[in-house]
């Protein structure tokens, strides 16, 4: 007898990267390792739930930012070159373990890997949205949107013009990608704070996720805690995530992806052999980077590790879905002896967790289904919205201000690294205010200018430079990209309110900086 | 533009300081004089570059990638110059006066005030101490303050310890004329620090709302009743009370009996403690696999990593989240191996294979593999065959490879942080 449901949530994102001025760019990659490694395997695995005629759910965000730049003419012309190198490398790679026996079949599974993932790619006329778009029109997948470019929203509640921009550019940008409305919402990094249910009222969002204290300091009280969602005070259900499969799965020592017979991220070719042979996939010339061909399991630290072993990791792979469904029954059937109603447990996931940082998660997450499916009746794989649709009745709570970030806050956004951006961020997002309620007919040029000073704004906003200023990854990229959309912006302002438009000068940045081709600046405006 | 680190490091020494003086700055301390800590620690005269901007030039101490920290991909080259490079920097302030103040966490706000550094000039010298005071009020800007803060003279911002959680707080920025005169600059809108304890308010209120119906018409029927201000469900509840046709029938699920032991049982399922303990977003899972990582290694190789900084971003050493990263190597090393490059050339509409395999000839004919070539014996045949099949030619290649190895020595992986070679250096 089913006693309870069980969602898993998978959020794809990547901040807006497209450079047509340089003909290879380094953070580029970012978009053709996720699309390798974890959105075309994603799509492999749910075409195999349709073909196998499974009436099972997933939920995925596909930010905007993601979505504009997956339907892109330009990445994805460069996405075919990045997986031709893979290809041509690894037909390489066959020849030079010729003598490496022990390498000979990885070299042989990548070329297959890699020719059969170009093939899905071409199978969809090189349209991952449209291919996701299918399993939604299917029923079988909730697609969600996100915040225009991932602006952490709670520190933007100061400004309600661009809180409103960030939501209402998302669902417009969603229903050009998917020919409906979003009836969830993926709050970048799960960060909520106080009457930001009312914006998202406004834009017909019905759900989205926070963190797990945001429920447990709800007030009034959760009964339920995480396991059966709230009603705000302005009616969007909100989802608190369930701890205990998170950890699971995140976790390197409790959690699946540490396990020794998985494969190590970090010893890829890219380093390991001759630069001469590897320069052809390199970004960029003169530096090394990730391949993604890699030959060893996690196996301890250091160099000294063993090779992988495909069959062994895809068997243990398939061992920890089952340990993962048999926690899930138990936790299930736990809680549906303590409440008076089925309880949801819901588990989100950074979607490029799966594939790209832990390699053999997307047949984890193909076997777990499966099994969920075939195996067991303790619970039922649903989405938010389907869950809402058989459970209409929820408590009505304020959940609390929190994110999934590093203690649970704005903290990693808000720091000694990258404080810098908000003042500059602030006096922009006034001026766009501005701009909106002063022109309220505008010339076509007029028009561009405004859109494109939107664009330049919410480019601007994306919590992802703060982040990666934090984690110092690549700061000197984030800083620049800052800095680049800042000045735009204010070149904008400026040829708005007190020179003139130069006409050539736009073209080139519409040119460089393109998403939300449709974009309303009347976002910004505070005229009624 | 480039940071001036000496006069950076004196700010945030003066910054840290000024944090934790708490109310022992009050000017209603007798006990403490006025002048702030960071006033005296910091001597520097007014430094060229702004703080604000400096700050964002700071190199992270944070070195990492993972789960959530996507953006890793190896070495980062210098930006090149982007379109909007002729643009120049962004300006250092706006001079707007404008303050302004968010709540970052439970116990710490975060204060901005745009100011040029001309109004900066201006208002310290104005100040009997020098420096402008921050004060941030409960609630509204009344009474005392719950914190004052005498903040460092080239400052723009600051982060304020205010240790409660679940308030509201407005700031005002001004500074003291002399016999304690205040003088405000500018006051900031309100923040809400965010709760950090279960609520003790155990009321329930079950409200039905289906999920066919649109939230715009549910809004739109309860406006023609109710105050704009008002939360939708607060409408719904109060428009249900006066018996308002078309509003959702309120179902009865989870509006029966819940026991105290119900209670207890669904709060022993979820607590806080396990939240703190595996709170893991985006960057918390990289934070706590880099600290797990740096205790298993040994005092001395942490040492070591913290000296060396030639590997860059992503491939930090101590980063990996699912594997054990690469590790630096302590002391001399040496890595060697050898590798054999057949090459040739054939009509270029002709079929190779090279040990049974064939291959791809470049458009002019010519061909190069490459092939990994451990300790042994091997035997390699290749074979070139015409297009219409009636040609053959074929050579068997022999090699061997016999390597003695005297100390450690390694055959992978090169090591990043070595330049690539040029021409010069390998002929």
């Amino acid at each position: 007898m089913t006693r309870g449901y069980l969602s898993i949530v998978l959020h794809a994102h990547l901040p807006f990267v497209r450079h047509p001025e340089h003909d290879r760019f380094l953070e580029e990659n970012w978009l053709f390792e996720a699309i390798v490694e974890t959105y075309l395997p994603l799509v492999q695995i749910m075409d195999g739930w349709l073909r196998d005629g499974m009436d099972t759910r997933l939920t995925l965000t596909l930010s905007p930012t993601l979505c504009a730049m997956l339907t892109d003419p330009l990445l994805q012309d460069r996405f075919v070159r990045h997986i031709d190198g893979l290809i041509e490398l690894s037909e390489r790679e066959i020849h030079r373990t010729h003598w490496d026996r022990a390498y000979h079949p990885l070299a042989q599974m990548y070329h297959q890997r890699f020719t059969a993932l170009r093939d899905v790619y071409f199978h969809y006329g090189r349209n991952l949205v449209g291919a996701f778009r299918k399993f939604q029109e299917a029923g079988k997948l909730e697609i969600i949107t996100c915040a225009a470019t991932h602006a952490l929203l709670p520190l933007l509640t100061n400004h309600q013009p661009s809180l409103r921009a960030q939501i209402f550019a998302a669902r417009d940008h969603y229903r050009s990608c998917f020919g409906c409305d979003p009836n969830g919402i993926w709050l970048p990094e799960c960060a909520y704070a106080d009457d930001l249910d009312l914006v998202l009222r406004d834009a017909g969002i019905r759900w989205f996720i926070i963190d797990t204290h945001g429920v447990l300091h709800a007030r009034p009280r959760a009964r339920y805690g995480v396991f059966a969602p709230l009603f705000t005070p302005n009616g969007v259900a909100a989802f608190g995530r369930d701890l205990e499969s998170a950890k699971q799965v995140w976790s390197k020592h409790e959690g699946y992806p540490g396990d020794v017979h998985y494969r190590d991220f970090y010893r890829d070719i890219g380093f390991d052999l001759d630069y001469d042979y590897v320069k052809t996939v390199m970004p960029v010339a003169g530096s090394r980077s990730f391949t993604g061909i890699k030959y060893h399991a996690i196996t301890g630290h250091g160099h000294d590790k063993r090779i992988y072993d495909r069959n062994a990791a895809l068997q243990k792979a398939a061992e920890h879905a089952q340990h993962f469904l048999e926690t899930r029954m138990r936790q299930v059937e736990h809680l549906a002896d303590i409440m008076d109603r089925p309880p949801l447990v819901l588990s989100p996931y950074d979607a490029e967790l799966f594939g790209h940082w832990w390699y053999e998660g997307p047949e984890f997450l193909d076997y777990f289904v499966r099994k969920a499916y075939f195996d067991q009746k303790v619970f039922v794989l649903t989405t938010p919205m389907d869950y809402l649709r058989r459970q209409p009745t929820q408590q009505v709570c304020k959940p609390s201000a929190s994110s999934w970030g590093e203690e649970g806050y704005w903290k990693v956004w808000l720091n000694e690294t990258n404080e810098w951006i908000y003042p500059h961020l602030q006096v922009a997002q006034e001026r766009m205010t501005e701009l909106a309620n002063r022109f309220i007919n505008p010339t076509p040029l007029e028009l561009r200018a405004l859109k494109q000073a939107g664009r330049e704004l919410l480019l601007a906003q994306a919590s992802d430079w703060p982040f990666i200023l934090r984690t110092g990854t690549s700061p000197a990229y984030a800083r620049k990209r800052v800095k680049d959309h800042l000045l735009r912006f204010i070149a904008l302002h400026e040829q708005l309110t007190t020179t003139k438009i130069d006409e050539k000068w736009l073209g080139h940045v519409e040119s460089l900086d393109n998403p939300f081709p449709e974009l309303d600046y009347r976002y910004w405006s505070t005229l009624k | 533009m480039k940071p001036n680190p000496p006069k950076k490091t004196a700010s945030k020494t003066a910054k840290n300081s000024g944090q934790t003086q708490g109310k022992a700055a009050s000017k209603k301390s007798p006990a403490s004089p006025r002048k702030p800590a960071a006033a005296k620690e910091s001597p520097a005269p007014s430094p060229e570059i702004p703080p604000m901007l400096l700050e964002g030039d700071e190199p992270s101490l944070v070195r990492q990638s993972g789960p959530g920290s996507r953006y890793a991909l190896g070495q980062e080259p210098v930006p090149a110059p982007g379109a909007a490079g002729e643009l120049g920097d962004l300006p250092e302030a706006y001079g707007t006066q404008r303050l302004l103040l968010t709540a970052r966490d439970p116990h710490w706000l975060y204060a901005h005030w745009d100011l040029t550094r001309e109004q900066l000039k201006h208002y310290n010298s104005r100040s009997v101490d020098r420096h402008m005071v921050l004060r941030v009020y409960r609630n509204e800007i009344t009474g005392e303050p719950h914190r004052e803060i005498h903040v460092h003279p080239e400052s723009r911002n600051w982060f304020a310890h205010v240790g409660l959680a679940g308030t509201r707080f407005v700031a005002e920025l001004g500074y003291y004329r002399p016999n304690d005169q205040w003088v405000r600059i500018s006051t900031s809108g309100s923040t809400m620090t965010p709760p950090d304890t279960m609520s003790d308010d155990l009321s329930v209120w079950f409200e039905t709302l289906p999920a066919d119906m649109r939230l715009e018409e549910l809004v739109k029927l309860v406006k023609t009743a109710v105050k704009d201000n008002v939360p939708l469900m607060e409408a719904i509840q109060q428009l249900r009370a006066t018996g308002m046709p078309g509003l959702p029938d309120r179902r009865s699920a989870g509006t029966g009996q819940w026991t105290p032991e119900q209670e207890r049982a669904m709060t022993q399922v979820v607590s806080m403690d396990s939240v703190r303990r595996v709170w893991m977003g985006s960057l918390e899972i990289t934070e706590l696999i880099r600290r797990q990582f740096l205790q298993e290694l040994s005092s001395q190789a942490a040492a070591q990593l913290g000296q060396t900084g030639s590997w860059s971003g992503a491939v930090s050493s101590f980063s990996s989240p699912f594997g054990g990263g690469m590790e630096r190597k302590k002391g001399f090393w040496f890595n060697v191996n050898a590798e054999l490059i057949i090459y040739g050339a054939t009509e270029a509409d002709a079929t190779v294979t090279i040990g049974g395999r064939k291959i791809q000839l470049r458009p002019d004919g010519t061909f190069s593999y490459r092939f990994s070539l451990p300790d042994g014996q091997y035997g390699l045949p290749a074979v070139a065959t015409s297009a219409d099949g009636t040609d053959s030619r074929s050579a068997d290649l022999k090699f061997s490879r016999d390597t003695k190895y005297r100390g450690d020595v390694q055959a992978h992986p090169q090591d990043p942080a070595l330049k690539i070679p040029s021409p010069a250096n390998v002929a």
